[in-house]
């Protein structure tokens, strides 16, 4: 619910809202230059104090004005009745320059600002503009709320997609700003169209001043020298020539009647609850007289544009993910095999089409829906299939939130069987937590499990292929699940460099090299975004798709080159039957395939200079292998690497050497299990304990990238000695200081 | 751009006891071309010794700022006046506002004078906008403002 309020509103408001806070950042700056410019009110001094000279100088006077950032101005007339006005210095109570009217840029910004240079429809247009970016400040919030499980955990590091982690990180510095800044408007807008009536303190008799007296100076009259100077807001005149008029003295807290004769204090009237709120709000939302309010909402509006921009990518992802229509979808009474999906995102609903074309291709009747739709009221069902993601700190995803307390209704254990496939990423705390706890809540109301709950890493199909196959043999059918996860368009590469090791171990490992068989257009266009940094194919960390000769399902591989438009290099374990690497260990020089680059953007360097541990083994080294050598910096990178023999499979040793003498790796530790006194990589973070507790305790990170067991074990050895000093892996994950990419 | 005519409210009756002659006067003021937001505007008539008649027309909006024409809203509260839901037509730059009061033949060539007051956001008060002696030498001459009216007219 949120979710699709936050993406309507966003999309449809996004422009009126980008214009309104860009131009409000922009107008934020002008209360900071009026206070620095302001000179300031010493204390002790009074009205008095310079309405006097001021009267005496200017016959005509009309009034004396106090800005909120605190400049004096008076308005008067010349000999000729031209009415001027002057800024006027507090300490001796003379104009000190012509006060000039605010400059057409300012002036335009600010009609710009309330109502887009047009009059009423214009500023109804900023009102509900302002209404919107309250209402996306709040739903904002919430789906931050849900999506990290619980307002403690709001600040933990973002994860997903560059534009996810943009928009989480931008908008936990500006959310309240925002909102401050929103209310205010909307409080504003309905004051301007008198839904909210502000009433000026007035007074209510007028008297008039005493007759038949001689005139005197405004600086003797005893009603102006009681109010301290820093107090005033306003003065005005009597009008000159007029015995009857007064002095009217404005302040934060009152309206005083003052006689010009006598300056006696003829009448008080407190100011008016709806008019100090007005003040109030009014110094919030522009920041006139309140210059670090002002600053703070400035500067949070300067990220709307990020937030707005990194918004729309999120949407977008997710409507290339979504589109829930279903071909030969058979009702949920008739069906064999009913299917729910219980989907965050959308990709799981992308796995459960796949797997309900496949089924019906196997001449089974399969319905597919949501999990929030469960009814209980499958008359045909043999099989119920839950295909579930796990949202936040293990909850439900959005379409399946009501999914426990629906099967919590069914009372008899049903006659169908059910099967659990959990989706997920083992980089989160809760991997699959949601699919468990459902699997677990089914166990318990008795209902027969056809096959154990599976869970599926990072949507590997590969892992979704082999659960069908023990789902085919469970209901007595081949099943062949194919599911391609949309992928890019592939460009063709071709091998230019191929180095085998390990062939000795009997683990064959290749690093291969590739580059753009066709080499990429240069023009203007192309050129600024390189420099921008946007078309940048290939870069450390990321991951290369590559096509097996079927051309179904890509297989991922950590790119292990710096970053390049045209060249990646990646690594390769011969796996025993694995057809993807089997395809490329056969390649030979000026062989062509087809790939992708993938971004992995939950396994990069944090945004930080401090030292990282990288631990790893075998093929894990690639992704380092393109740090160390874009490691330009000299940021501390400490390598763990694992191999079997150093004579062997030892993957870029001259690379880490000639890193090491260089500045670019600070320190390499190796373990090899096939050699005399054989260790495991985990073996040499317990011995280096000392020194890592060491750089830990400095702030250092830690990635490790491997396969479970190892990734396992030195999550175990960290939990040790992290324990010394008072933390966790798991608190340092949430963190986004331990990051995991397994395989 | 475009000139606008509108018919603007009289806010209050001529305080005077009950004319013996009356007869109907049409006023017309337009705006010069200002750079600024829509304009607050009060015309009233003051007698020879300057003391406040009568309100014949404002302009602007939204109420609470008519309170900033100070020069009339000082007299027009001292003879009981109260702005609180008052409201005018809205009259910008280049637009021009036209109305129809009663006047009392006695007020005629006898020093009774139409002072109009403006005030615009941002820009300085015109306490002194402009002033028209009420007879026969100003009968359909148009006369100038100092400030953000070009012309004022008045004809009978």
């Amino acid at each position: 619910m949120w979710r699709r309020l936050h993406s309507a509103l966003g999309l449809f408001a996004l422009v009126v809202v980008l214009a309104l806070a860009v131009s409000g950042a922009i107008l934020s700056v002008y209360p900071i230059k009026d206070g620095i410019a302001a000179a300031p009110v010493a204390t002790g001094q009074s009205v008095a104090d310079i309405a006097g000279p001021l009267a005496n100088a200017l016959p005509d006077i009309e009034s004396i004005e106090v800005s909120p950032s605190g400049q004096i101005s008076v308005q008067y007339s010349d000999a000729d009745g031209l009415p001027l006005s002057g800024i006027v210095d507090p300490s001796s109570g003379a104009i000190i320059a012509s006060s000039p009217e605010p400059g057409w840029f300012y002036a335009g910004l600010k009609d710009f600002h309330r109502g887009f240079l047009m009059s009423d429809n214009g500023r109804i247009l900023a009102g509900v503009g302002a209404l919107v970016m309250a209402a996306l400040s709040l739903s904002g919030l919430a789906l931050l709320v849900a999506r990290t499980g619980g307002w403690r955990r709001i600040f933990d590091a973002p994860k997903g997609s560059f534009a996810a982690r943009l928009h989480a990180i931008l908008t936990r510095v500006a959310l309240l700003p925002l909102l401050l800044s929103s209310v205010t408007a909307v409080y504003l807008f309905a004051v301007q169209f008198e839904w909210i009536m502000v009433e000026d303190a007035t007074s209510v008799a007028y008297p008039e001043s005493t007759q038949g007296l001689p005139a005197v100076s405004a600086g003797t009259l005893a009603g102006l020298a009681a109010v301290p100077l820093q107090d005033l807001r306003f003065l005005q005149f009597p009008y000159p020539g007029d015995s009857y008029d007064v002095f009217t003295l404005r302040t934060d807290a009152s309206l005083t009647v003052v006689d010009q004769f006598t300056g006696e204090v003829l009448e008080t009237v407190p100011a008016t609850r709806s008019e100090r709120i007005y003040a109030w709000f009014y110094a919030l939302h522009t920041g006139e007289g309140l210059a670090w309010v002002g600053a703070l909402l400035g500067l949070a509006a300067t990220l709307v544009p990020g937030i707005g921009a990194a918004g729309v990518a999120i949407w977008w992802q997710r409507r290339r993910q979504g589109g829930h229509r279903v071909q030969g979808n058979i009702a949920a009474g008739k069906a064999e095999i009913v299917i729910l999906v219980g989907s965050e995102g959308g990709s799981t609903w992308g796995f459960a089409r796949s797997l309900h074309r496949d089924l019906t291709a196997g001449g089974k009747a399969v319905h597919l829906g949501a999990m929030n739709d469960f009814s209980g009221r499958y008359g045909s069902a043999e099989q119920v299939i839950f295909l579930t993601s796990t949202y936040g700190d293990g909850n439900a995803p959005e379409n399946a939130a009501k999914a426990l307390s629906l099967l919590a209704e069914q009372v008899e254990p049903p006659k169908w069987q059910y099967a659990v496939l959990g989706f997920g990423d083992r980089a989160f705390p809760k991997f699959c937590q949601f699919a468990k706890n459902l699997d677990l809540a089914l166990g318990t109301r008795g209902w027969t499990a056809a096959l154990p709950v599976t869970l599926i890493n990072r949507q590997s199909t590969q892992a979704f292929a082999s659960w069908g196959n023990d789902l085919g043999r469970a209901l007595g059918l081949t099943l062949s699940l194919s599911h391609q996860v949309a992928t890019p368009p592939t460009q063709r590469l071709t091998l230019i460099g191929r180095d085998i090791y390990g062939e000795a171990m009997q683990a064959p490992t290749a690093v291969l090299r590739f580059r753009l068989s066709t080499p990429p257009r240069t023009g203007g266009l192309r050129k600024l975004m390189r420099f921008l940094g946007a078309a940048t194919r290939y870069s450390p960390t990321d991951l290369l798709g590559v096509l097996p000769p079927d051309g179904t399902v890509p297989r991922y591989y950590s790119i292990a080159s710096t970053a390049s438009d045209t060249e990646v290099e990646i690594c390769v374990r011969k796996q025993a039957g694995g057809l993807c690497s089997t395809y490329l260990h056969d390649l030979q020089i000026g062989d062509e395939i087809d790939a992708f680059g993938r971004p992995n953007p939950d396994f990069t360097l944090p945004f930080r200079r401090k030292p990282v541990s990288m631990v790893s083994a075998g093929t894990g080294i690639a992704p380092f292998a393109g740090l160390i050598r874009s490691n330009r910096r000299k940021q501390a990178l400490h390598l763990f690497w694992g191999g079997r023999s150093a004579g062997s499979d030892f993957l870029y040793e001259d690379v880490l050497q000639a890193a090491q003498q260089s500045g670019q790796l600070a320190s390499l530790t190796t373990a090899f299990s096939r050699m005399e006194a054989g260790a495991y990589v985990q073996d040499r973070v317990r011995a280096d304990a000392t020194r890592l507790s060491g750089l830990l305790s400095k702030g250092a990170a830690v990635m490790v990238c491997g396969g479970d067991a190892m990734a396992q074990a030195v999550r175990a050895e960290f939990d040790v000695i992290l324990a010394t000093l008072g933390t966790s892996v798991d608190a340092l994950k949430q963190r986004g200081l331990y990051l995991e990419d397994v395989f | 751009m475009f000139t606008l005519l509108k018919t603007a409210t009289v806010v209050a009756v001529l305080g005077l006891a009950a004319p013996a002659q009356a007869r109907p006067f049409n006023i017309s003021i337009t705006m010069d071309s200002y750079r600024g937001q829509e304009a607050y505007l009060a015309a009233y008539i003051v007698d020879a010794n300057g003391q406040y008649v009568s309100t014949v027309l404002t302009a602007g909006t939204r109420s609470r700022y008519l309170a900033d024409l100070s020069r009339w809203n000082r007299m027009f509260q001292r003879a009981g006046g109260r702005v609180d839901g008052f409201s005018g037509a809205s009259i910008g730059s280049g637009q021009s506002i036209r109305t129809q009061i009663d006047v009392p033949d006695a007020l005629l060539n006898a020093g009774y004078t139409l002072r109009i007051e403006t005030a615009v956001e941002d820009k300085r008060y015109q306490p002194d906008e402009a002033a028209i002696l009420l007879g026969d030498a100003n009968n359909g001459q148009p006369i100038a403002g100092s400030g953000y009216v070009r012309t004022v007219t008045v004809s009978y």
